[in-house]
C-alpha cells in the first residue's frame, strides 16, 4: 500500500517557477526510498514540494489518508537558542498530542540511543553539528511518524550515530514507516534503501531499485556510486 | 596590495551602508514626513525654550537625579572590532594585520564615543548651564570625564567578558554596575568642586584607556567571541526591525551551555499541552534573553516616569495606552518566537497557535503592567486607589492582550 504518491508538474519559487518538473514517484508502507543526485539537482526542493512549503508548486500529493503522520528531518538544524533539549523534545511531543508516559518512554529510550542523557538539560545551540544532528533524529523518531522525509542526515554524525540512526530506521520500517531519504553517501544508500529515485537538473532521470538502476544504464554487478555516474555522464 | 587599514575602512563603510539600509525600510517617507519631521521640530523647539528657562520642572529636578541618567549612558557602549567569520581562512595567520584592525576597532569606537558624549552635552547643555550652573571649563571637564570614563568602562568591560564565562560573569557585571554608579555619582559631585582633581581624574583616565587598549591587543584566543559580538552589533537594529515582521535574524552559536533560569527545563505550566508549551516556549525565550528582559525593564521604566510626570488625569488616559504598549511588545517576543524553524517542523491543530499568543502575552506583559498600575493608582488615590488598580489592571491587561493576539 502506498503511504505516499508524488506527482508533480512543476515546483519552484517566484524566481524559478520550473526548479524541478514531472517527478512521479510512491512510497509503499515500509520502504525507504534513497533520493539522490547531484549538487543543485533539486532534491532539497523536492522535499520542501511535499512539504508543501514552496510557493509555486503544480501537481499532486497523496498521503495514504488526512492522519497520515510525517516527521521531517532537515539538513540544517533548528533550534531556540534559549531552549534545553528536554524542552525542545516536549515541545514536540505537545505538537502530536502524545500522551505523557509514552513521550517520557520514547524521550528517555532515544536521549540513550544517542547518548545524550548527560546534555538534557543543556542548550543545543552550543552543541556540535553532530549532536545537534542527533537532537534532529530524536525530534523526528520521537513521534513514531507513518512518513519520515529525511534530508543529508549523517552529515556530522559520528560511526556510531550512524549506526544507530540506520538500525532505528530499520525498526522503523519493520513497524510498517516509509522514509524518504535524501542523500549523497551512496554507499550507504546502497546497502539500506529499497529503491532509489535520481534526480539531475530538476527532472526525474531514473528510479528503481539497484537492480534495475544496474539495468537502466547496462552495468551488471556495479555499485550504485558507478550507476549514478554512468547516468549522469550519459545525460551531458 | 591591500593593507589592514584599508580593510578596515572598507569595513566601516559597509558597516554604515548596511544600518542606513536597515533604517531605510523602516522609516519611509509616510513615517519620516508624518513622524520623524514633527518628533524633531518639536524636540527643537523644547530645546529652545529650556535655554529660555521657559519650563517649571527643571528647577524641581536635583543635580544628582540627572548623574544616573549620565551614568547610564556612560555605561552603555562596547568596545567594537570589526572582525568577521571570514577572516580566519587567511588573517588568523596574519597576527599583525588582525592587532592592527582591533586597534583601529578601539580608536574607531572612542571617536563615537566622543561624539556621542559631546551629542549628549549638547542635549543637556540648558539644564547644566542655566539649572546647575556649571562653568564653561567645568562643563568641558565633566565632558571630559564622562567621555573618558564610558571608553575605560567600555574596555574594562570587554576584557571581564572575555575572560569570564556564564553566572559568574553576570553576577560580576550586575555588581560592578550598582557599585560603579555609587562611584561615579559620588565621584562626579565631588569632583565638580575640585576642577583640578576633576582634570587629574581626566589624566588617569587617559593613562588607563592606554593600558587597558595594550591588554586588549594582547588578548589571545578571542576570535570567536569577537565575531559573535560584532555579528550581534551589526544586526541589532535590523533583528529588532525584522523580528516585527515575524522574521527571526540566525545567530552565531552560543558560547553558553545552560540556561542561568529554569536550568532543568523546569515546568511553567502543569498541563503540557500543545498551547501551554507553545505559551512556555515564548514566556522562556524572554526570560532567558538579557537583550529581550532589558528592553523590557526599559519600556516599564519609561512608562513608570511618564506616569510620574504626568498631570492628574493625563495619568488616566495613559494608562490603558501603556497597556497597550506593553501588550504591543509581548506580541513582538511571541511573534519572534514562533517564526521559528523549528516551531515550523511540525503540524500544529487550528487554534493552538492563536489561545498560546493570547497566553502568553498576557502573562509577559502582566508584571510590568501591574507596576505601572500600582504607580498610577498610589499616585492619584493613594492605597485605596494602588488596591483598586491592581485587579482593574489584570482585568484591562487581559482584554488588551485578548485584542492584540487576533492581529499577530
Amino acid at each position: 500500500m502506498d503511504i505516499l504518491r508524488v506527482q508533480i508538474k512543476r515546483a519552484g519559487y517566484a524566481s524559478n517557477k520550473k526548479a524541478v518538473e514531472n517527478i512521479n514517484f510512491s512510497l509503499k508502507k515500509g520502504e525507504l526510498v534513497g533520493l539522490i543526485g547531484p549538487n543543485g539537482a533539486g532534491k532539497s526542493t523536492t522535499i520542501k514540494a511535499i512539504l508543501g512549503l514552496l510557493p509555486e508548486m503544480d501537481g499532486e500529493l497523496e498521503p495514504a489518508s488526512q492522519n497520515t503522520r510525517y516527521a521531517y528531518m532537515p539538513e540544517n538544524p533548528v533550534f531556540y537558542d534559549e531552549m534545553t533539549l528536554w524542552e525542545h523534545l516536549e515541545l514536540a511531543a505537545a505538537a502530536y498530542g502524545m500522551e505523557r508516559s509514552e513521550f517520557l518512554d520514547e524521550s528517555g529510550k532515544l536521549l540513550e540511543i544517542f547518548r545524550l542523557q548527560k546534555e538534557r538539560h543543556y542548550l543545543p545551540g552550543s552543541f556540535s553539528k553532530g549532536m545537534q544532528q542527533k537532537v534532529m533524529l530524536i525530534i523526528g523518531f520521537l513521534i513514531k511518524a507513518d512518513l519520515y522525509i529525511v534530508d543529508e542526515p549523517f552529515i556530522g554524525l559520528d560511526p556510531r550515530a550512524t549506526r544507530d540512526f540506520l538500525s532505528l530506521l530499520k525498526e522503523e520500517g519493520k513497524r510498517g514507516a516509509g522514509v524518504l531519504m535524501s542523500t549523497h553517501v551512496l554507499d550507504t544508500a546502497e546497502k539500506i534503501c529499497d529503491s532509489f529515485v535520481l534526480l539531475a537538473d530538476g527532472k526525474l532521470v531514473a528510479q528503481g531499485n539497484l537492480a534495475q538502476i544496474r539495468e537502466i544504464c547496462r552495468m551488471p554487478g556495479a555499485s550504485l556510486f558507478d550507476c549514478f555516474n554512468k547516468i549522469l555522464e550519459n545525460l551531458e | 596590495m591591500i593593507s589592514a587599514t584599508q580593510i578596515f575602512f572598507r569595513r566601516v563603510k559597509s558597516e554604515w551602508k548596511f544600518q542606513y539600509n536597515v533604517w531605510k525600510t523602516a522609516i519611509d517617507w509616510t513615517v519620516g514626513l508624518y513622524i520623524l519631521i514633527p518628533a524633531v521640530l518639536i524636540g527643537l523647539d523644547s530645546y529652545v525654550l529650556l535655554w529660555k528657562n521657559q519650563y517649571g520642572w527643571p528647577e524641581a529636578l536635583p543635580f544628582y537625579w540627572l548623574l544616573p541618567v549620565i551614568y547610564l549612558f556612560a555605561w552603555s557602549g562596547d568596545i567594537r572590532t570589526f572582525l568577521e567569520k571570514g577572516d580566519q581562512l587567511f588573517l588568523l595567520q596574519r597576527k599583525r594585520w588582525l592587532r592592527r584592525i582591533i586597534a583601529l576597532g578601539a580608536g574607531y569606537t572612542a571617536m563615537l564615543d566622543l561624539l556621542l558624549s559631546f551629542l549628549v552635552f549638547s542635549l543637556l547643555a540648558p539644564l547644566l548651564f542655566i539649572n546647575y550652573k556649571l562653568s564653561a571649563v567645568r562643563f568641558a571637564l565633566l565632558l571630559g570625564f564622562v567621555f573618558l570614563f564610558k571608553t575605560n568602562t567600555g574596555m574594562a568591560r570587554q576584557l571581564f567578558e572575555l575572560r569570564f564565562q556564564g553566572w559568574k560573569k553576570v553576577i560580576a557585571m550586575k555588581i560592578a554596575f550598582v557599585l560603579m554608579s555609587f562611584i561615579f555619582v559620588k565621584g562626579v559631585i565631588f569632583l565638580l568642586g575640585q576642577p583640578r582633581l576633576l582634570l587629574s581624574a581626566c589624566a588617569v583616565f587617559l593613562i588607563a584607556l592606554g593600558f587597558l587598549t595594550k591588554m586588549r591587543l594582547e588578548v589571545r584566543g578571542s576570535f570567536f567571541d569577537d565575531v559573535a559580538r560584532e555579528q550581534r552589533h551589526r544586526f541589532r537594529y535590523a533583528s529588532l526591525l525584522l523580528s516585527m515582521s515575524g522574521i527571526s535574524v540566525k545567530r552565531t552559536k552560543s558560547q553558553k551551555r545552560r540556561p542561568l533560569l529554569l536550568r532543568s527545563s523546569n515546568h511553567l505550566f502543569r498541563k503540557r499541552n500543545a498551547v501551554n508549551l507553545l505559551a512556555e516556549l515564548c514566556i522562556k525565550s524572554v526570560l532567558r534573553n538579557n537583550r529581550s528582559l532589558l528592553f523590557y525593564a526599559q519600556m516599564v521604566a519609561v512608562s513608570v516616569l511618564l506616569v510620574l510626570s504626568c498631570p492628574f488625569w493625563w495619568k488616566w488616559i495613559i494608562w490603558p495606552g501603556v497597556a497597550f504598549l506593553l501588550a504591543s511588545l509581548a506580541g513582538l517576543y511571541w511573534k519572534e518566537a514562533v517564526s521559528s524553524g523549528f516551531v515550523q517542523l511540525f503540524q500544529w491543530k487550528p487554534g493552538d497557535k492563536s489561545a498560546a499568543a493570547g497566553k502568553s502575552m498576557f502573562l509577559l506583559m502582566l508584571p510590568g503592567f501591574l507596576l505601572i498600575s500600582f504607580v498610577t493608582g498610589f499616585q492619584t488615590f493613594s492605597w485605596m486607589g494602588a488596591c483598586l488598580t491592581l485587579p482593574a489592571g489584570i482585568v484591562l491587561g487581559y482584554w488588551i492582550t485578548k485584542l492584540i493576539s487576533i492581529f499577530v
